[in-house]
Formats: C-alpha cells, structure tokens, sequence
C-alpha cells in the first residue's frame, strides 16, 4: 500500500512539474503588456495635446470650447457621412458647463455608439487627466471620419463636469429619452490613459463578448483584471452600486446605472514610479502638466493611438453589430443582486422572526423562574483567578501532562 | 492544555487578548486598507507613500484599532453588567468571555471576506450578510455560556432581556439602517 501511495506521488509530482514547466514556457513566449510597441507616433495628437495643455493652463473654458469645437469640425468635415458638431451648455449649481457633442451619422435611426472623454481639468494643466483622453477621442473621431461606412451612428462627447462630480455625463444621460437610451448600444469612456503603467479596459466585472471584441482588435491594451478590487480601490460600496463602485470615477458611470453596455479605458493604477519626480500622485494636481507628461517616460502619443484604434477598428471590425446589439444581455444585474438594500431587507425579515422565537424563549424562562430552582449560581471558570498569580511565558511553552 | 489554562487567569488573559487583536485584524484589514487607499488617492501628494507603505500603515492602523478596542469590549461589557444591575457576576473572567466571542467573530468574520478576494460576488450581500449570522450565532453562543456559569432560573430571564435588547438594538442598527 505504502509502495502504491509512493508511486501516486511520483507521478503526480512529475505531472505538476510538467505543467508548471509548460506554463513557464508560455508566459515566456506571449508578449507582455509592456512590451515596447514600435508605432511611429502621431505629431498632430502631440500638437493637440500640447494645445489643449496650454487652454487649461489659461483657464477661459470658451477658448477651449471653441478649440474643441473646431478641431472636431475638421475632423468631421472630411468624412463622406452626414456629421455635425454642437455644444450642449448646463448650469449645474453656481456653475456654466458646456457638453461639446459631434455626430456621425449613418441613418435617421435612435441608434447609436457613444464615446466619451472629459475634457475640463482642475488642477495643473490636466495633461494627463485628461488632455490626452480628449487626444484619444479626436483621434477615434478622425479614424471613423475617414471609414466609408459605419454600422450605427456614432456620437463623440467631451464632457464638462468631469473633476465636479461626473456632471456633464450625467447631464447627457439625464437629457436621453427612454427610446435614446434603449438605442444606445455602447459607450466608450477615456480618461487618464497616461498616468498609469498600463492601459486597461474595463467592461463588467466578468468576460463579455464586448470586451473580446475590444481586446481582439486592439494592442498594448489589457483587460482590467476581474475581481482584483481590493487593493487599490474602494472596498466600500459607499454610493450603493454593488461592485460597480469600483469604476465609479470617471464619466461611464450614469450610462452604466442607465442599464448601457460601457467600455473604459483607463491607465488604473497612478503609481508613483511613472512620475520620476517627487510629486506622488500627480492626479488633479499643478504638477500634471505637459512637461511632466512629456518627462514622464510614458509612451502617452502611442496610447492615444492604441486607444484610438481600439474603438476605430471594433467598431468597424465584421460582427461587432450583432455583439453591441446583444451587449446588454451580458450586463450584471446591477439594480438587484448588487443592491445592498436587499440584504439589509433580509436582515429585518430574520430579525422578525427571531424576534417571534426570542419572545416565545422569554415566556419560557419567566415560567422557569416561577417554577424552577432559584439557587445562587455563580461559578467561575478559573480557578484561581487573582491578581498575584504571576504570568511567565513558561506558561505557554511547558506543559507537563 | 485547556485545563492548564483554566487554571491560571493571566495566562489565558494574555492569551485571548493577543487573539483578539489578530482576528480584528484578518477581520478589518480590507476596509481600512480601502480607506488608507483613498486618504492616498486623494492627498497623495502629502503622504507621498507607496502602495507598500499604503499596505503597511493600514496593518498597523488595524492593530492600533484592535489594541484599543481590546480595552474597550471588556469595559463596555461591566458597563452592561452595572446597568442590567448584575453584580454577582465576576467581571473580570466576563470580560475576558466577551472578549473571547468577539475574537471568535472578527476570526470567522475575517474568514469569510476573504471570498472578496476571489469574487467580488459577495461584496455587498457578503458586507451585510456575513457579520450578521456570525454575530447571531456568537450572541447565541455567548447567552449559553454565560448562562450557565453565572445565572439561575430566577436570573436568567432579566439577563436574557438585557442581552436580547442590546442584540436586537445593534443588529437593527449595523445591519439594516447602515
């Protein structure tokens, strides 16, 4: 028997040691996301960049509106399809924004692709939250511009409101009626891809089809792991969204809670060693500037590109209509399982009836007390348990049975 | 063992208060080290501190905490003894009781968010669910103990209330208003 258990052993050793010397192989061979990518890097989005720097460093939001405005006329004019650029001002509190939405349009149908970037900034000259996002939306805008077709109508949004708490999002979606909603098939949020060591992509907290799609057609990018949440994020479900509450910092969240498919790019995790400055984080700070973006060592131009291409070719690529149309099916049920109000219902339910039960056993000790024996009984665990006894670790240690 | 230790009060003392810190640690560890991530999130130019120190301090905050809390839970549980006027039960070796089940709790507790690490499933349901059945169950637990050592038939049905009322107050509080 001893023999037979020896050889199982054996051979299960042998099997793990191969498994394991495969495994090794293969992360050895595949290409890591690091890995430098050789992408000749597009002057006219560092231009754009350097541009928009420099309006945030002046703080007159029309200059920047009228910038954006007419940066996305051009990209748009040259496009054989229907388009058209308008600004979408709000007041929200004490505050003037300003939404700047363009459109490419395919037909007169509700349906449609959103991507989204902010543009406002606090802070510094918001080079990398988010000057480079906007980058990256111009940058689609030009891709999908220049395609002779497109599946659906494609609506770019730079949002305001951003750094104030999600505003200009959550305007946008505030204003889409129920049908607009329903026709929105996805939308693709950028924010801050040049700030982290990584580009992720953030669809649900589960593989989708969506995220396949995006991932396939895309480089450099990689999918925020699942289910990695605890460290570096909220633990706290503090706003009430189950886990979503994770990516609740940047402008997909309303589409989201609005029951739309969303897919976010995001560089994660600000780690303070791509910043080779003593700055920390350099989020919403005077040190995001374009200096310090351009110092950083950061491929951002290449990023821009990546992130650009990524939307560009998914949503062009051949069977992305039919994988947006059913992008809904695969949404985690948010208003539901990941409500906590249920559980807190749940919880009051129980206590009912353990309040039933805990009045029942109440009943049953006073008749106890009228019936049974009322001796004094107050024991004591321990035997001796005064104060002079003197505690040694030879206590713990030595124990003579 | 068990015995060795039923026999000398300061050893099991050290012994349960040394447990208690450790399982308020595996139970709390998550939540603050969330938090140190947000202070770091949002002032991370004043603590300039990197995701190690960031996990650092939050351990050390969580045995802070538990340190502290270690010289409260047998305070607040005489203060329940005064009010509930039971002056025949030693307050020392209650303490040390309570401060036992609390361990138990935090362990178990700590145990189960654990899950959060493979899923984040669980994460709401889990945040509510998981210390309200454990604290039922450790109450329950705690009650048969108490009970035995150190009340009568008479006695039983006052502590019983006192205990029930206190139960019923934190559960409604911490599990369905919070």
């Amino acid at each position: 028997m001893k023999k037979i258990l020896i050889f199982v052993l054996i051979v299960l050793l042998a099997v793990l040691s191969v498994i394991s010397c495969v495994a090794f192989a293969e992360e050895q061979a595949s290409p890591t996301a690091n890995a430098p990518t050789v992408v000749e890097e597009n002057a006219e989005v560092k231009e754009f960049v350097k541009e928009l720097c420099e309006l945030n460093a002046q703080g007159n939001k029309a200059d920047k509106v009228d910038y954006l405005v007419t940066k996305f006329r051009e990209a748009l004019d040259s496009s054989a399809l229907d388009s058209e650029v308008t600004t979408a001002p709000f007041i929200d509190g004490d505050g003037n924004y300003c939404n700047i939405v363009a459109r490419l349009k395919k037909d007169n149908s509700l349906k449609q692709i959103i991507v989204g970037a902010h543009y406002d900034a606090i802070g510094g000259e918001g080079a990398g939250d988010n000057a480079v996002g906007v980058a990256a939306l111009y940058y689609t805008m030009k891709l999908l511009a220049s395609a002779n077709d497109i599946p659906y109508n494609v609506t770019f949004v730079a949002f305001d409101g951003e750094e104030n708490g999600l505003l200009g999002s959550r305007h946008f979606v505030d204003r889409l009626s129920a049908e607009q909603a329903v026709n929105t098939l996805v939308m693709f949020n950028i924010d801050s891809i040049a700030l982290g060591e990584d580009v992720y992509l953030m669809c649900e907290n589960k593989h989708t089809r969506l995220a396949d799609a995006i991932l396939k057609n895309s480089k450099d990018i990689v999918e925020k792991p699942y289910a990695k949440g605890i460290y570096g994020s909220y633990m706290e479900d503090i706003y009430g969204y189950g886990y979503y509450e994770f990516v609740q910092g940047s402008d997909h969240t309303p589409f989201r809670l609005a029951g739309i498919p969303i897919a976010f790019f995001f560089s994660g995790d600000y780690s303070n060693e791509i910043w080779n400055f003593n700055a920390g984080n350099v989020i919403n700070t005077a040190s995001d500037t374009y200096e310090n973006l351009v110092n950083s060592g950061v491929a951002w131009a290449v990023r821009i590109q990546n992130v650009g291409e990524a939307i560009a070719n998914t949503v062009l690529s051949n069977g992305f209509a039919e994988i947006a149309e059913n992008a809904r099916s695969q949404l985690v049920n948010l208003g539901f399982w990941y409500n906590k109000w249920w559980a807190s219902l749940v919880i009051l339910a129980v206590l009912v009836v353990l309040a039933i039960f805990t009045w029942l056993y109440s009943r049953k000790l006073q008749k106890r007390a009228i019936l049974g024996r009322a001796e004094i009984n107050s024991q004591k665990v321990f035997d001796k348990p005064d104060a002079s006894e003197i505690f040694t670790f030879d206590d713990i240690f030595t124990f003579k049975e | 063992m068990f015995s060795k230790l039923r026999s000398n009060f300061r050893l099991s003392n050290v012994l349960v208060r040394i447990a208690f810190v450790l399982a308020y640690v595996l139970y709390s560890w998550q939540n603050i080290l969330a938090t140190a991530q947000m202070v770091q999130s949002m002032y991370g130019t004043m603590l300039n501190a990197s995701d190690a120190y960031v996990l650092l301090i939050a351990f050390f905050a969580a045995l802070l905490i538990g340190v502290v809390l270690v010289f409260i839970v047998p305070l607040v549980a005489n203060v329940f003894l005064n009010i509930s006027r039971f002056y025949n039960v030693p307050r020392a070796e209650y303490g040390l009781i309570t401060l036992m089940f609390f361990a138990l709790f935090y362990f178990v507790c700590g145990l189960l968010s654990l899950v959060n690490l493979v899923t984040p499933l669980l994460l709401t349901w889990g945040e509510k669910m998981f210390p309200f059945i454990v604290a039922t169950g450790c109450v329950i637990w705690f009650y048969a103990v108490t009970k035995k050592l150190y009340f009568n038939d008479a006695t039983a049905q006052y502590y019983f209330r006192n205990m029930a009322i206190v139960y019923f107050v934190f559960a409604f509080v911490f599990g369905v208003l919070l």
